[in-house]
């Protein structure tokens, strides 16, 4: 027989916990919490779609009063986007998102406005949100590292509570905080950060409704903390995705039309 | 009388220490006359560049405007805007009343945005487009209801545009959005105020409003007096904004902001107590020329020991000693601010006639003070008397002192020196 030596009693020791560690890592993957990859993977698929179309309006509120605006959007996977203002003084205006470039479109205007730099921060249509907000198309997963911090009740609804970190300085909000529906897996609230941890805006979105399987925010706030009184409110009156939409509402050339 | 006449012959019995004393007062009072006019004329640019391009001599804006201009609220602009004009000039103070609205925008060019700052005039009315300060270099005004523009020569000249071409501006709207427009580059101005020398583009202030979507209305309207700006304006104020209340209601004054020109712009009370420190400086100036003078009737009093005694031994009373010597003094006084002061009027008017270029002495800076490129000196009446009177009186004060050093000097003394 042979002898048992300290050292050997030592590795099967270790060998044995390795075993043991690795099947409680795998019991805790089937039956306990997703990992932050799961979810955002979820939350990425239930926002994307091959072609959508969205009618909605977007009431600005600050100190000095209230404006609405109608819109229309186009958007197709790839991260090209219109938006037509379709009421109001600004009616006939367009904004064209092809990859990360913005162009406006103004009625009055011979040409096409291509927004970039600093240009990008400019609000859009007066609201809380900027162009630069619509620039990225890549999903959260290439943007950021996220860490998953446990659960939280949003409007009563149980969520997933993620912290994001950006993985490029060039990112505009460095840090995020995300509510993520555990039911339906929509975002339902978020706090935006810069590289300071200073909070800049603030997000919630409310009157989750399914559409095409999947489940989309009806109502969306956006706050600018940095500002007093002011809020932006997108409301969405009709949406329609995995639509066919021509070629042409995507193409620069075409925006006169 | 006779004491006069007797200091002006003892001025020339030391000729060198007369000239020396003179040459010192007349150097002092050169360079402030000097000065003080190179002050006025640039107070008196600034005043004209304030109220022709920007304020009027009374400025009405929207008292939410006024409250909030930091983040320029184009939605308060003054509703009936025309209507309030014929109701100021109704008033009989008034020449006549002008809108104005200035506004920032973006300038779009081989992709690129250049901020500038843009302001909508009656091109026919407007001081600032069509006054006696701005000159229409190249191309022709604005056509009326035409989306054409005029662009400061400064500007044309950094981007290269000129009469004919097309440009597209971007601003922010009175409906809190955004708007875009192609507008035709009719000609080219050249404004004397630095402010709009360089960034600036100029139109129609109907085109304006339709651009910014505030119709027909305006965000100011200029107020001009039959009797032009002065530095006291506030019963001419109130006597305008009594017609505008009776006009447009009791809450006007609630409404409305309405002030003279040199209540809107902090730097103008900055420089106007600026020049009440400059004559202070100016006295400094002469005292310290008056130091010399005191140095010379000092030694003149220590030579003159024998003559003041025998003056006193001839019962020559201390007091009229005492006004002798000042009086020397006062000659000296009067020979040097006379000829200082006539050499300083002349280079005023020299330099007056040609200017002083700012933008050469590192001009940059004085954008934004609503001064010109191009400052002429000059100096009123009423200054040049005081720069003249200052002059004459400080140098006194200094000679009392070696003055009342004659008066101690005893008879026996005098005569034991001999």
């Amino acid at each position: 027989m042979k002898r048992i030596t300290p050292a050997r009693a030592i590795f099967r020791l270790l060998s044995l916990a390795a075993v043991l560690a690795g099947a409680a890592a795998v019991s805790a993957q089937s039956g306990g919490e997703p990992s932050s990859a799961a979810i955002l993977g979820k939350l990425e698929s239930n926002q994307s779609w091959n072609a959508g179309k969205i009618e909605a309006s977007l009431a600005v509120s600050n100190r000095f009063g209230v404006t609405d605006n109608d819109f229309t959007s186009w958007s197709r996977k790839g991260g090209d986007a219109l938006i037509e203002i379709t009421s109001g003084p600004d009616r006939g205006q367009k904004v064209l998102r092809q990859a990360s470039n913005i162009y406006l479109f103004y009625p009055e205007a011979d040409e096409v406005i291509w927004l970039k730099g600093t240009a990008l921060r400019d609000s859009l249509m007066g609201s809380d949100f900027s162009y630069e907000d619509l620039t990225d198309d890549r999903t959260l997963m290439d943007r950021f590292d996220a860490e998953l911090l446990g659960s939280e009740a949003v409007d009563g609804e149980d969520c997933w509570k993620l912290k994001l970190k950006a993985k490029s300085k060039k990112e505009t909000y460095q840090i995020q905080e995300i509510w993520v529906d555990k039911t339906r897996y929509v975002q339902r609230k978020a706090i935006l950060y810069s590289a300071a941890g200073k909070a800049l805006r603030s997000m919630t979105a409310t009157d989750v409704r399914p559409i095409g399987g999947r489940y989309l925010a009806y109502s969306t706030t956006m706050t600018d903390l940095l500002k007093k009184n002011t809020s932006t409110v997108m409301t969405i009156k009709k949406a329609e995705i995995d639509i066919d939409i021509p070629e042409r509402y995507f193409n620069r050339e075409e925006l006169s039309w | 009388m006779k004491i006069m006449k007797t200091a002006w012959k003892n001025l020339w019995r030391n000729r060198g220490r007369t000239i020396l004393s003179a040459t010192a007062i007349a150097v002092s009072s050169f360079i402030v006359m000097f000065v003080i006019g190179f002050e006025e004329g640039f107070i008196g640019d600034m005043t004209n560049n304030l109220t022709a391009n920007v304020t009027g001599d009374i400025r009405i804006m929207r008292r939410e405007y006024v409250e909030n201009d930091r983040v320029s609220p184009l939605q308060f602009y003054i509703e009936n805007t025309e209507e309030l004009i014929a109701a100021a000039e109704s008033n009989p103070l008034v020449e006549f009343a002008t809108a104005r609205t200035e506004f920032g925008v973006s300038l779009y060019r081989d992709g690129k945005q250049i901020p500038s700052r843009a302001v909508g005039v009656d091109i026919k009315r407007s001081k600032l487009v069509n006054g006696r300060n701005s000159l229409v270099e190249a191309g022709a005004l604005p056509a009326p209801g035409k989306n054409e523009i005029l662009i400061a020569t400064g500007f044309a000249r950094e981007t290269g545009i000129r009469p004919g071409d097309r440009v597209t501006l971007l601003t922010k709207t009175a409906s809190s959005g955004t708007n875009g427009r192609t507008f035709t580059v009719s000609g080219v101005l050249s404004v004397a105020d630095a402010s709009y020398r360089n960034r600036a583009i100029f139109l129609d202030i109907e085109r304006a409003g339709d651009f910014l979507r505030m119709g027909r209305d305006a965000l100011q309207i200029q107020v001009f007096l039959k009797n032009g700006p002065t530095i006291d304006m506030e019963g001419a104020a109130k006597d305008v904004s009594r017609t505008l209340t009776a006009a447009a209601g009791a809450d006007f004054e609630k409404d409305y902001d309405l002030r003279p020109w040199y209540a809107v712009s902090s730097t103008f009370s900055f420089f106007k107590l600026a020049s009440v420190m400059y004559f202070f400086i100016g006295a400094i100036f002469y005292f310290l020329a008056g130091t010399v003078i005191i140095n010379t009737t000092m030694m003149s009093v220590l030579e003159r020991r024998k003559e003041i005694g025998t003056l006193a031994t001839l019962d020559m009373e201390k007091i009229r000693i005492l006004a002798l010597f000042l009086a020397e003094s006062l000659w000296i006084a009067v020979i040097g601010t006379l000829s200082g002061g006539a050499a300083g009027l002349a280079g005023l008017a020299a330099l007056g006639s040609v200017g002083v270029d700012f933008q050469k002495m590192g001009g940059g800076s004085i954008d934004g003070l609503s001064a010109s490129e191009i400052i002429y000196p000059s100096i009123s009446a009423g200054s040049a008397a005081l720069v003249v009177v200052l002059g004459i009186v400080v140098t006194l004060i200094a000679c009392v002192m070696p003055a009342r050093m004659a008066t101690r000097v005893e008879p026996a003394e005098a005569l034991r020196v001999q």
